[in-house]
């Protein structure tokens, strides 16, 4: 409250100037004589002199009068507070109030009393009026806070829907929902249109489809005129104001972003009954500003996609061929390091380049050159595997990486087959043109060290190839070269060593322990050529069957086990022979049932009765071919034919598997035999394995017993087994085998 | 004079020299008096060029006092204040004006 002053309650009206040398005349009851020496405006104020003092002395003069006046005074700005302890002090009832020393009025007792009352009566009204005020607004409060308690719901709806830079169907449902919420209509929806104004998306509620499409009817008649503001559809054309869509008031939004239109939003029937107000305008413009803006970004972000994308292609892949260009093969080099840093994989690196590639540019323009550089880069990736990277790399030069191989061999392999598919012609417009490449060939047996010394040693390999007449691949080692030549010499002799009869079938006898006899015999496959001698099958197996020789190879073995398994048995010797089987038989040409007709043939041929024949597959060619080896393994059972698993613990069987799979023995690999005296571990899996076979009935045979304390040991433990190998006898030719045993 | 049926009327006179001023050395005034001091002073002076001075009394009955200004180097204030509420306070009312004349003598010696 404020503090009231003398200024607010002084009074002027009661007060008579006069000069200190008249005498009282005309005297009202209420009058106050103000004193003046000389003037009564200017003069020096000398005192107050009320009716009391006049009474005394009726004929004195105003200075005599006024002589016992109290030269105490206020100034305008005295509180009122002080005033009155300055009245209480002196006992008076006025006093003069002097404005810098000169007089401005009187403040009297009562005239204050008048102000302090009169203020609390005003500070009372005002109090009333206020408390009035207060209640209302607190009524106001109330209900404002309840709508603001619903508009924050309906907001926080809106902006958790806008919250998402995209403007994804369910986003925009959201949204629209949210709005009509919002703003209480029945109805509302979103149409994004086209820069032909055809409509492109609508989500919405209440509205049916014929409501909307009179209404973008209307719109589009009016497309040139539409404000940039909500605008009631109701005035704007005929078919609105007819309401033909039956609807009492339609407001249209547009969403525009940047003299762009991106649609409209359209709200209709408010629960209330009510029209469209200002704030409904604001709220459904702020959407619309909103919705714009991510359909501006959404739209900002796929361009900007579009040129990343672009960007990212032009600066990786080749623009003739599609491609990879030379940065993105540093960058799979670069991952080929690591790779080979972590794993010591071996890794290739073939550089291919087009023989007299400018003959063709100079001769048949450069369109055809490009043409042709295009159609080379479909043709190369024809032999090679999914896994392998091929490159443009520059002008004609192509560059192949190869993180998954094996040897050198595969290389050679895989640049043989680019080679011979360059020897189809290429068809560009209405030329033929023939064009030859030639191959460098970098093989790293632990992987690329250096993105640099691969590259620098696969080019080098290639100018050796060029060197070298063209039309071929060239390693960049001698050594490797070398390796190469002698594997394809090898795989050349092993191709005709069938034919020159260089291949012998061997047997080595399988021993019952229990009673000593012979029970079975191990067909094995040796080599003997005339030139380089007796080849190792460990050599010339696996030439075999990366060569896929292995398949005529094997046909040949399991004729000739037949064959000889029949002889022995028509001259009274009832051998059993066992022939082993690879993968490549197995998967021959796709056709599952080929191996078991093979089979099935050569027994019938020689007339031998099925149980004569024996087939040994390993344990990881049964276990990764399951689905194959089941089907045939099935069929020759049933036929008569026993099967055994090979190299038995070197793989990763699954018990369960065994138990299904139609085998008759088990056969222990050579590597648990070798140590099994001095090994407590190898000892332990072999009791383990034997003990196994026992509870699923399989037979067990022992390979590679080689001395008096291996046998000791099956003997020893009462192991019913079949035991093979060198301690008993070497592998042998049929001829001394049969002189042997007869 | 003998009584008549005629009526007469006799003026009798006493007729002295105005003195100026018409007081000689001070002036007593009753707190009520019909005229007031100042009122009083202002008149002395315009009459006489003599100063007055004007010594207000803290009393029941006297209110002021108007002297001759040089008689007030003869007499403190004081001793005038004591002289006038001992000896004329009882014979003044407080309505009245007393005119009184004042012979101060001072006796002077010198004490060695």
């Amino acid at each position: 409250m404020n503090t009231l002053f003398v200024r607010d309650c002084v009074q002027t009206d009661l007060v008579q100037y006069v000069l200190d040398e008249e005498r009282p005349r005309k005297i009202d009851k209420n009058t106050i004589f103000a004193v003046f020496n000389d003037n009564p405006k200017d003069g020096k104020f000398c005192g107050l002199v009320t009716l009391q003092e006049v009474s005394k002395h009726p004929n004195w003069i105003f200075a005599d009068l006024c002589k016992s006046s109290s030269p105490i005074f206020v100034t305008p700005e005295t509180p009122i507070e002080q005033s009155l302890a300055m009245l209480d002090i002196n006992g008076q009832e006025l006093l003069p109030v002097l404005d810098q020393e000169r007089f401005a009025g009187v403040i009297t007792r009562t005239a204050i009393f008048e102000r302090i009352a009169s203020r609390k009566q005003h500070l009372l009204t005002q109090s009333h009026t206020s408390l009035e005020q207060i209640e209302q607004e607190h009524q106001q409060l109330l209900s404002w806070s309840k709508r603001l308690e619903e508009l924050h719901d309906r907001s926080r709806d809106l902006l958790a829907c806008l919250a998402t830079i995209s403007a994804e169907p369910e986003v925009k449902y959201q949204g629209i929902n949210a709005l009509a919420k919002l703003v209480q209509c029945h109805s509302a929806s979103v149409q994004l249109i086209d820069k032909h104004y055809s409509i492109t998306d609508s989500v919405g509620i209440g509205f049916t489809d014929e409501q909307l499409s009179i209404l973008h009817h209307c719109l589009t008649l009016h497309k040139n005129t539409l404000p940039e503001t909500p605008q009631l559809l109701n005035d704007l054309c005929l078919e609105c104001k007819e309401g033909s869509h039956s609807l009492s008031s339609v407001l249209m939004v547009p969403i525009r972003r940047d003299a762009h239109t991106f649609g409209y939003i359209l709200l209709s029937e408010k629960l209330s009954g009510q029209q469209f107000d200002k704030n409904d305008e604001l709220f459904a413009l702020s959407f619309a500003h909103t919705l714009s803006l991510a359909l501006d970004n959404a739209q900002k972000l796929k361009q900007v996609e579009k040129v990343r994308h672009d960007l990212d292609y032009l600066a990786h892949f080749d623009a003739l061929t599609g491609l990879p260009n030379r940065a993105l093969l540093t960058d799979r080099l670069q991952q080929a390091v690591k790779l080979a840093a972590q794993k010591k994989v071996s890794q290739a690196l073939l550089f291919i380049d087009l023989d007299d590639f400018k003959r063709v540019n100079d001769s048949l323009g450069h369109m055809v050159g490009d043409a042709l550089l295009a159609e080379v880069a479909k043709r190369l990736p024809e032999s090679l595997s999914k896994n392998d990277t091929l490159t443009r790399f520059a002008g004609d030069e192509f560059v192949v990486l190869m993180t998954y191989i094996n040897e050198p061999v595969d290389a050679a392999n895989i640049a043989e087959k680019i080679i011979s598919s360059f020897h189809q012609p290429f068809v560009i417009d209405e030329h033929e043109v023939f064009v030859s490449i030639s191959i460098g060939i970098a093989f790293f047996n632990e992987g690329i060290d250096s993105v640099d010394q691969a590259l620098s040693d696969a080019d080098n390999a290639l100018r050796h190839a060029k060197a070298l007449g063209k039309n071929q691949y060239h390693f960049f080692s001698d050594e490797m070269n070398n390796s190469v030549q002698n594997h394809f010499e090898l795989e050349n002799r092993l191709r005709r060593a069938i034919a020159d009869s260089e291949l012998q079938l061997y047997y080595q006898p399988k021993i019952d322990i229990v009673n000593g006899d012979t029970v079975w015999f191990e067909a094995l496959l040796r080599w003997h050529n005339a030139e380089p001698g007796d080849i190792s099958p460990s050599i010339f197996i696996p030439i075999a069957e990366k060569s896929g020789l292995i398949v005529s190879i094997g046909e040949w073995v399991i004729d000739q086990a037949c064959k000889q398994a029949k002889q022995w048995l028509d001259s009274g010797f009832p051998a059993h022979i066992s022939v082993n089987l690879s993968a490549r038989q197995f998967l021959h040409t796709g056709k599952p049932n080929k191996l078991f007709e093979l089979i099935e043939a050569s027994l019938n041929r020689y007339q031998l009765p099925a149980e004569y024949l024996e087939v040994e597959i390993t344990e990881n060619l049964m276990m990764h071919h399951l689905n194959e080896s089941f089907a045939i393994l099935e069929k020759l059972k049933n036929i008569g034919v026993k099967i055994f698993i090979d190299d038995f613990g070197t793989g990763y069987s699954s018990l369960s598997y065994i138990k299904k799979f139609p085998i008759h023995a088990l056969k222990i690999d050579k590597s648990f035999i070798d140590d099994l005296v001095n090994d407590e571990n190898d000892a332990a899996i072999v009791t383990a394995i034997i003990a196994m076979a026992k509870q699923l009935k399989l037979e067990v045979v022992v390979e590679g017993v080689e001395t008096e304390e291996q046998l000791a040991f099956f003997r020893d433990n009462d192991y019913a087994v079949t035991v093979q190998g060198y301690y008993f006898c070497a592998p042998l030719p049929a001829n001394e085998i049969r002189y042997i045993y007869q | 004079m003998p009584l008549g049926s005629e009526s007469g009327s006799y003026i009798s006179a006493r007729i002295s020299e105005y003195k100026m001023p018409p007081l000689r050395d001070m002036l007593v005034m009753g707190k009520d008096a019909p005229i007031g001091c100042i009122a009083m002073k202002r008149a002395l002076d315009l009459l006489v060029k003599t100063p007055y001075e004007h010594i207000e009394v803290d009393d029941e009955v006297i209110g002021d006092i108007l002297i001759r200004q040089s008689l007030l180097r003869r007499i403190s204030k004081e001793q005038l204040m004591d002289f006038v509420l001992t000896h004329t306070k009882s014979l003044l009312g407080s309505d009245e004006v007393l005119h009184m004349e004042l012979d101060i003598d001072v006796h002077l010696s010198r004490v060695k």
